[in-house]
């Protein structure tokens, strides 16, 4: 068996805890970033259409091209990156399988990628796989998590392939200011560095914040490799649609990479696809409201735990420290389960050193968060 | 940027980009899309209107996993529902496999004949391939994992139970990996009767597809079964490279598999109709094919024409329009020989096959 498929964010099995509680059926999951809400009526609708009208066939590896299309016109409109569609854009099976595919691609035996910690787990087991090495630049609460440009720049070696940039981010909903954006955009010219930049939560910015592409930024499109998809944006997980933009010369390496992997996205989701990104945009900015509304209230209720968080400006989550509780992360993932009925993930799911943290969804109705809080609160007061 | 993937897949990634421009030509090798059936269109929409649009387990539905344990064990491999995971189409389900139980340096015996993409997989993986000639050469010599298309796609053929259990009692006695890729199943002929050796089977990884026999390729679904032992492993390199697989198509695959019985049973009478046809086509100008008993392709011996088969294909397309592929790409096994696919539109393919043989008469 390949050792390098094992991923070193281990030490807690996120899936047994879920398998867990799958078992408990009044179990509130605040787990998985996957957004209770439906997928919007007018995507759902087009896919059925697409069956109805047998536009279910194969489709050519780098996606459908009015997918491409769409999506180029979305990356000009909302990320200012202009990308042609016959050769600067790839179709993923979700942006896990872009994030997958991209860092095979670019990655070789021994190359550092640099990596803001915490961070989403499948970001291990990609660059080990490759037989990379991760670079950790921590992010702290003291500075809601941003990323301090600083701190990426003294962990550069010669060694140093990428860095790797999330904003908003999992697990921290920490955004990236664009100040320091701006200084890790020269970083990345000045050191001839390569940029991935996962803009899957692009659209879930709150109390004013904006999001900014990092490939928008002069001298940098031509570094950048930008990964992003629906499953967020449109509450559309299941569908497993993705993309990644960046020069012609890797995206034509990539679909290689692809065709070999599992030949194209699906056909359905791709005509779905399409209807998202071209239909109106109002649902986004519903979900995001609904999500910010969600955001105060669990802050609030946290805060009245006694538990502290860097302001979550992003995302659909709240990275909370739960110091105070006296209670490390897995022994209180599994107590919550237990004892309160509520599935949290431990924030060492999210990285070794952050064992005093637990993450938190946004993604249950107002009333079962208001639930799952005073099940918390019971449980921690007892 | 993109230097390290620019050496490891460029030749492929440029085949891809160079494919012919076929439209003046009959591509006898590319099967027209398949209409997805009523009763698949009915559960996949009937899917979408409950709302499943969500992310599901990493291994997949429950009653899909239960459904394909079930056939697989009926088919003599036996698997519980545990030991499957559906994957984002069988391409997806191979590499994992391969991904999984394959280390840099190591040798991947690859049974011929093999598609060249399996060969390329294992090298981007860093692995070594060696193409094994002889399923019954138990020597298994080196090597580290062994890779058997069961039914072989290429030459179209079933797999003699006698081989596979030399093959599979070499591979336990030497703790050898074997990956069986029954992604060619089910049989488009004949129903075939079950492997008999269901206690070797259990020890393998197998992997399977539902593009071919049901039809749903532009879905995307496929599988893999694995002992309970590597399952964690395979399971959690499948999450970190696709997370799940897309939620409509597993209950497409799902209805698919309901409805397995009818939706057989038309494409075993098509296809028999189809090759009976072009065998007597072929025979009419004294020309032998092997006579296929499980996929709808056509292996054709054109050895009388007096050229190698790269040769021949080459003539064929610009001398009489038609495009085939060379037997020799998969192995030697296959030299002398090009392959048609049965699933291309009928009309075309008569039209393409009548060509051939006068282009072979015409000598
Ligand atoms: C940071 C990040 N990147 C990528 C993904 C992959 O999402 P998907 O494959 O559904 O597009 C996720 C999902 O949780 C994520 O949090």
């Amino acid at each position: 068996m390949n050792e390098r498929t094992d991923t070193v964010v281990d030490e807690v099995n996120i899936f047994a805890l879920q398998e867990l509680a799958a078992r408990s059926p009044d179990a509130i999951s605040l787990g998985l970033g996957d957004p209770d809400l439906p997928t919007p009526a007018h995507i759902v609708d087009a896919a059925i259409a697409a069956i109805d009208e047998g536009r279910t066939g194969p489709a050519p590896t780098r996606g459908l091209p009015e997918l491409r299309h769409a999506l180029a016109r979305k990356l000009l409109r909302v990320n200012g990156i202009k990308a042609d569609p016959e050769r600067e854009i790839l179709v993923t099976t979700g942006s896990q399988e872009a994030l997958f595919l991209l860092v095979q691609a670019l990655i070789e035996p021994g190359d550092e990628v640099i990596v803001p910690d915490p961070r989403y787990p499948s970001y291990d087991a990609a660059i080990h796989l490759a037989g990379g090495r991760i670079v950790l630049t921590p992010t702290d609460e003291r500075h809601d998590f941003d990323l301090d440009p600083v701190e990426v720049e003294a962990r550069i070696t010669d060694r140093t392939k990428a860095i790797l940039l999330i904003t908003p981010s999992n697990p921290t909903a920490g955004i990236i200011s664009p100040a320091n954006l701006q200084r890790l955009a020269e970083i990345a010219i000045e050191r001839d560095l390569i940029v991935i930049a996962d803009e899957i939560y692009e659209n879930f910015v709150y109390d004013g914040a904006e999001h900014v592409s990092i490939a928008s930024l002069p001298g940098m499109r031509e570094r950048t490799i930008t990964l992003g998809g629906l499953s967020k944006a449109y509450a559309m997980t299941g569908w497993r649609v993705g993309y990644i933009t960046a020069p012609a010369e890797f995206i034509h390496a990539v679909a290689g990479l692809k065709a070999l992997v599992n030949i194209h996205a699906p056909t359905v989701s791709q005509w779905a696809a399409v209807a998202a990104l071209d239909g109106p945009q109002e649902c986004i900015a519903e979900m995001r409201e609904i999500y910010d509304r969600r955001r105060k209230l669990v802050m609030d209720a946290l805060t009245g735990m006694g538990l502290t968080f860097g302001q979550p400006k992003g995302a659909f989550y709240i990275w909370a420290n739960i110091s105070s509780t006296g209670i490390d992360a897995t022994t209180l993932s599994y107590l919550l389960l237990r004892d309160a009925g509520v599935l949290v993930f431990p924030g060492t799911a999210f990285g070794e050193k952050w064992g005093n943290y637990m993450r938190f969804t946004l993604l249950q109705p107002e009333p079962i968060l208001e639930e799952a809080m005073e099940r918390m609160r019971r449980v921690l007061r007892g | 940027m993109g230097r390290a993937l620019a050496v490891r897949v460029l030749g492929h990634g440029a085949a891809i980009g160079a494919q012919a421009d076929t439209a003046e030509l009959l591509d006898l090798t590319r099967p027209e899309p398949q209409e997805t059936a009523a009763p698949i269109r009915k559960a996949a929409k009937a899917a979408l209107e409950r709302g499943e649009t969500h992310y599901t387990a990493r291994t997949g539905i429950l009653p899909l996993r239960q459904a394909i344990a079930g056939m697989s064990t009926v088919d003599g491999f036996p698997a519980t529902a545990e030991g499957v995971a559906i994957t984002n189409g069988g391409a997806e389900a191979l590499y994992i496999a391969l991904q999984a139980t394959l280390q840099p340096g190591d040798r991947a015996l690859l049974l011929e004949p093999v598609a060249p993409r399996v060969i390329d997989v294992v090298r981007f993986i860093g692995a070594q391939p060696v193409v094994l000639t002889d399923i019954e050469d138990a020597r298994l010599e080196g090597g580290d994992v062994v890779v058997v298309s069961a039914p072989s796609s290429l030459s179209s053929v079933a797999m003699p139970d006698h081989g596979l259990t030399v093959l599979l009692e070499a591979a336990r006695k030497q703790d050898v990996t074997v990956i069986v890729d029954r992604s060619a199943a089910p049989d488009r002929y004949q129903p075939a009767p079950p492997f008999a050796r269901p206690d070797l089977a259990a020890e393998v990884i197998t992997v399977g597809s539902f593009s071919g026999g049901y039809g749903l390729a532009g879905w995307r679904v496929g599988y893999f079964t694995s002992p309970p032992d590597g399952m964690e492993r395979l399971a959690g390199l499948k999450e970190s490279m696709s997370i799940c697989t897309t939620t409509v198509a597993q209950f497409a695959a799902q209805a698919a598999l309901e409805h397995a019985g009818e939706l057989l049973a038309l494409e075993r009478d098509r296809f028999t109709r189809r090759r009976d046809m072009l065998i007597q086509i072929l025979a009419a100008s004294g020309i032998p094919v092997i006579q296929p008993d499980v996929y709808p392709a056509l292996l054709i011996d054109i050895r009388q024409s007096g050229m190698d088969d790269h040769r021949f294909a080459q003539r064929l397309a610009s001398e009489a329009g038609v495009v085939v592929e060379p037997g020799s790409i998969f192995g030697e096994s296959l030299a002398g020989h090009v392959r048609i696919n049965l699933g291309v539109e009928e009309t075309m393919l008569i039209e393409g096959v009548t060509r051939l043989a006068s282009f072979v008469e015409a000598g």
